[in-house]
């Protein structure tokens, strides 16, 4: 048994709860586990790195509705406050980490759907096997763990932390599976290694993707950080270090390496969330990930928030038209993912639609938030369903 | 602060041109100390500090240009709902103006770290050529010093700095010529669904006047708000390719493009709209000088050496003001600058250099204070425009912007709005008053509001205004504000020159309304402040034209240049003719107003004027 006191810092969220280590073992079947896992027993040819790339894809999608539903349910400002906030109210500071975090989840995304394309892989975005269903799952050093659609409150930012908890360096990938989103990603930059290299002996390469379809910063802009185009290993490399440094920081600091990017200095998303939990800032000369934060005292206000509950379902909501707002809701989530789908393939213009589709989703999912189930003390909210067509 | 310091430079007014002026100096000299003195309050990089402009315009019950900004009684701002009709030899004190009239000034200006590129809209029109040539080209006011082609290398330096959206092949209008390859840092602003409706319905249209017919066409209008970076932009200066937007100042990402929040007046909530805080933020980073800024220190006065002529000091107030509220900490002090640059305001330039007893010689401080003449038209679209998206307007009607009637009367741009009667109305609030007022609610409600504002629609014509004697600022020891500075006290006038235009545009108006079939609704009452009459004779009979015209917000005069120190403040550098170690600059020098939107040119004047300091810097 580990001493917590002992712990680092920033490791003493690792130890999952008796709760979630009782169902760890059910969460086995969650699609978003079971394509972390089969991807990982294949690491020999490009269509496993297709594969690997679409599941990258697929997993950072997967983070964004989590962040979304906390963001959303968070109550605008009350209109008789002579302080008046009218986005989010008193919890615009927590609301403003959130939404830093999310954007920088589309960039990884977009990162991601650049290296697929360079490395000529089909897109499927808009395919049902490739869409996350909530609760997911994901792996971190201390387990499995199921990440839900839930309101802004103190378990869904502990979540948060799960999510974005740096890995500790000597962790290996195992063949079984991948431990941590580090690893999945350190192994997708093995592969890519492998098959260029192994391209190169025969004077080919692996990027022979179409180089229009690469996403720049005419169509990707405002989103967390620089795009970057991938047209080789090097670029590639670059955008997963991107990726991987934006969420996890390191062992010695608490800010991301952006700055490498040309940005200001961020902190990482882990210390991001760290601050809310802790409902305290850093202080601008803290780096240590060691030491908790030192800085001005934030507002949060988990009284604030529409009463979403936990992992809506459409079939639950009783009445017929809580249902079809729900329907529609995630009408636009799908319209949403084919605009996504098409823009990687060529309709880049599609990016500006998928805008304004951004804009209706939210004023859909706040419209869901604001009404209680009937019957239940919980009010409805997006569910993130994938709608055939 | 050391009392008495010396700096390099002191630059007075952290506006655009205080700005430019200060990120150049600090870019291209070397180890300069560099002083920005600014009257009012705000922050210059704080993210959080704009949020809570954000805040308090939300707040605002009067969405008025200056609600969003903090004001305050030791540096006030004039505001729009100050003005009134002037009443026979008693000012109207009501506000921070003092005015006299005949007619009130009507525009209004903000003393705030940002300046007014705070609430501006964020038009960035090039002046046409024969506006720097009035007096020769059509007998009135004056010439300017230089030329378009002068200013032309200016021009491309500012529309990068702003980051002007436009299309080089749809601004080559009115004599505008641009250089081989030159295009517009970003493409433009998409224009609106209006703007899309009125150039197919208004096909072939013209319009007759002083014997030459014009074309009326609808042309996209140059803005500095981000749009999407044209990739075949070159910086002509740093040979730097393409173009990345700049998004708000402290969080980068935000505002990279213009999400058509459609409130760019008073407050672009992403800071998609250029604003002065972006150029302050990149002054205060260069670190080959060292730019200070420090606000809430309005200067009061400056001081010539009688036997140098130059500046040697200039005086301001500091006021700190307790937590509660109650007590203000008010303090004089000193400080020297090398050179000294005002870049306050063009009354506020005035204003200091009348308290001064600076720039004498010439008498011509203070005066032709000069702005646009808006004439709103309104009324019903047959069809639904969708009003109200989209930035406040996306192109214009220009090519009346110039021709031979300028020896008649004045010459007007005409602005398309995208926010239907928002302006004159106060709509769409004022549209749910009158239907619930008539008792409507639920569907009906509903379907009265959509059926209505979706057709609302209006235009402006702005009437350039000429230089006057009549019109111009002056200060008096009656009236000062709480810091014991002296308030800008106004005499004005509207001249016949201009009521002419303002009556050619009616008829135009009317013309644009009858070939898109729009029901007018244009109203007003004879007791607006802007309101005025013109007599005049049509077909041998006596007619009155009757109006209301409002202010653009285009404070321009009250230094002018000019290459004589007998009849100009400044020469073309913006430097006093009368103190060596003395620029005015901004809109003040302009000598006449032109049919643009003067920020361009004055941010294009800035850089001409850093240009002319680097020198004494590095000569």
């Amino acid at each position: 048994m580990l001493d917590q006191k002992n712990l680092p810092y920033h490791e003493r969220f690792v130890q999952p709860t008796a709760k979630e280590q009782k169902v760890e073992a059910t969460l086995e079947k969650n699609k978003m586990l079971r394509s972390l896992m089969s991807v990982s027993l294949q690491q020999d040819t490009l269509a496993d790195l297709h594969e690997h790339l679409r599941v990258a894809m697929m997993l950072e999608l997967s983070t964004i509705p989590p962040y979304l539903c906390a963001l959303y349910s968070i109550m605008k400002g009350d209109m008789t406050d002579p302080n008046y906030k009218e986005e989010y109210g008193d919890n615009a500071e927590a609301a403003a980490l959130i939404r830093s975090v999310m954007m920088e989840e589309m960039l990884h995304f977009t990162l991601a759907g650049n290296i697929l394309n360079a490395v000529g892989g089909e897109m499927k975005i808009n395919h049902k096997e490739y869409v996350p269903e909530y609760p997911t799952v994901l792996p971190d050093s201390a387990g499995k763990f199921q990440v839900h659609l839930s309101k802004f409150d103190k378990a869904a930012i502990r979540t948060f932390l799960r999510i974005e908890q740096p890995t500790p360096p000597e962790t290996k990938p195992k063949l079984e599976g991948y431990t941590t989103i580090g690893q999945f990603y350190h192994a997708i930059e093995e592969l890519m290694k492998k098959l260029e290299k192994e391209a190169k002996k025969k004077k080919k390469t692996i990027f022979t993707g179409d180089r229009k379809l690469q996403i720049d910063d005419t169509y990707y802009y405002g989103g967390g950080g620089k795009i970057l185009e991938v047209r080789n290993l090097t670029t590639a490399l670059d955008a997963i270090e991107e990726i991987l440094e934006q969420g996890e920081g390191s062992e010695t600091t608490i800010y991301d390496n952006d700055d490498e990017f040309g940005q200001i200095r961020e902190l990482a998303h882990y210390f991001k969330f760290n601050e809310i939990y802790e409902a305290q800032r850093y202080a601008h000369c803290q780096t240590d990930p060691k030491d908790p934060p030192e800085g001005t005292k934030m507002d949060i206000r988990y009284d604030k928030v529409y009463n979403m509950g936990i992992d809506p379902k459409t079939e639950d909501f009783v009445t017929d038209e809580l249902k079809a707002l729900s329907h529609e809701f995630n009408l636009e989530y799908r319209k949403l993912l084919d605009l996504l789908q098409s823009a990687f393939q060529g309709q880049q213009e599609d990016f500006l639609e998928a805008v304004g589709v951004m804009y209706k989703l939210r004023y859909k999912a706040v419209a869901l938030m604001r009404n209680p189930i009937p019957g239940k003390r919980i009010n409805a909210g997006p569910t993130f369903e994938f709608v055939e067509k | 602060m050391k009392e008495g310091k010396e700096f390099d430079v002191v630059i007075v007014g952290a506006g655009i041109t205080g700005a430019i002026i200060a990120k150049e100096l600090s870019a291209r000299c070397k180890g300069l100390d560099i002083l920005i003195l600014e009257a009012g309050t705000g922050k210059s990089s704080d993210f959080d500090d704009y949020e809570k402009y954000n805040d308090q315009y939300y707040n605002a019950l009067a969405k008025t240009p200056n609600s969003p900004y903090t004001d305050s009684p030791y540096a006030p701002s004039p505001s729009v709902l100050d003005i009134t009709q002037i009443k026979d030899n008693e000012p109207d004190t009501n506000g921070y103006f003092v005015q006299y009239g005949p007619f009130p000034f009507l525009s209004n200006y903000n003393r705030n770290v940002g300046g007014t590129t705070l609430h501006w809209l964020g038009t960035t029109l090039r002046m046409c050529p024969n506006d720097f040539k009035m007096k020769t080209l059509y007998g009135h006011g004056v010439d300017w010093p230089i030329g378009y082609d002068d200013l032309k290398p200016y021009y491309r330096r500012a529309e990068y700095e702003i980051g002007v959206s436009a299309e080089v092949n749809e601004q080559e209008i009115l004599g505008i010529t641009f250089d081989k390859g030159y295009v517009f840092p970003m493409h433009k602003i998409p224009q609106s669904y209006l703007d899309m409706y009125m150039t197919k319905n208004m096909k072939g249209l013209t319009f007759k006047d002083d014997g030459v017919t014009y074309p009326v066409k609808v042309i996209s209008t140059p803005q500095g708000r981000n749009g999407m970076p044209n990739p075949k932009y070159k910086n002509f200066d740093t040979r730097e390719k393409g173009f990345m937007p700049v998004g708000a100042v402290g969080n980068p990402d935000l505002g990279q493009r213009c999400e058509g929040n459609s409130n760019c007046v008073p407050i672009c909530p992403v800071q998609a709209k250029y604003n002065a805080l972006k150029t302050l933020h990149d002054a205060l980073q260069n670190t080959k000088s060292k730019v200070t800024l420090i606000n809430q220190s309005p200067v009061s006065t400056i001081e010539i050496d009688p036997k140098t002529k130059k500046v040697s000091k200039l005086h301001y107030k500091t006021f700190k003001t307790s937590k509660n509220g109650v007590r203000t900490v008010i303090n004089n002090h000193t400080v020297r600058g090398k050179i000294v640059v005002l870049a306050a305001n063009a009354v506020e330039n005035a204003k200091i250099l009348l308290a001064s007893d600076a720039c004498t010689r010439s008498n011509q401080v203070g005066k032709n204070l000069m702005d646009h003449l808006v004439m709103l038209t309104w009324g019903y679209m047959p069809d639904d425009i969708g009003a109200y998206r989209g930035p406040g307007s996306t192109s214009g009607m220009p090519l009346m912007r110039d021709g031979s009637f300028r020896k008649n009367r004045s010459a007007f741009r005409v602005e398309i709005g995208n926010w239907g009667w928002n302006w004159p109305a106060n709509t769409p609030e004022s549209t749910l008053q009158d239907a619930v007022a008539d008792g409507l609610y639920g569907k009906d409600l509903i379907d009265r509001i959509k059926k209505e504002t979706s057709r609302q629609f209006r235009i402006g014509w702005e009437m350039e205004q000429v230089p006057s004697d009549k019109n111009y600022v002056t200060i008096d020891e009656k009236y000062k504000d709480e810091l014991g500075n002296y308030r800008p006290v106004i005499h004005y006038t509207m001249n016949d020159y201009e009521k002419r235009g303002a009556l050619v545009a009616s008829k135009l108006s009317e013309k644009v309304f009858e070939k898109l079939k729009v029901t007018p609704a244009t109203d007003w009452q004879d007791t607006a402040p802007g309101y005025f009459e013109y007599e005049y004779e049509e077909d041998g009979k006596k007619k009155t034209f009757k109006s209301v015209v409002n202010g653009a917000g285009h404070v321009v005069g009250c230094h002018r240049m000019g290459d004589d120190p007998n009849t100009s403040v400044v020469d073309s550098n913006q430097r006093a003719h009368d103190h060596k170690n003395l620029f005015v600059a901004g809109c003040g020098s302009f000598p006449t107003l032109a049919t643009s939107n003067p920020t361009l040119t004055m941010a294009a004047l800035a850089y001409r004027t850093a240009d002319e300091i680097v020198k004494e810097f590095t000569s």
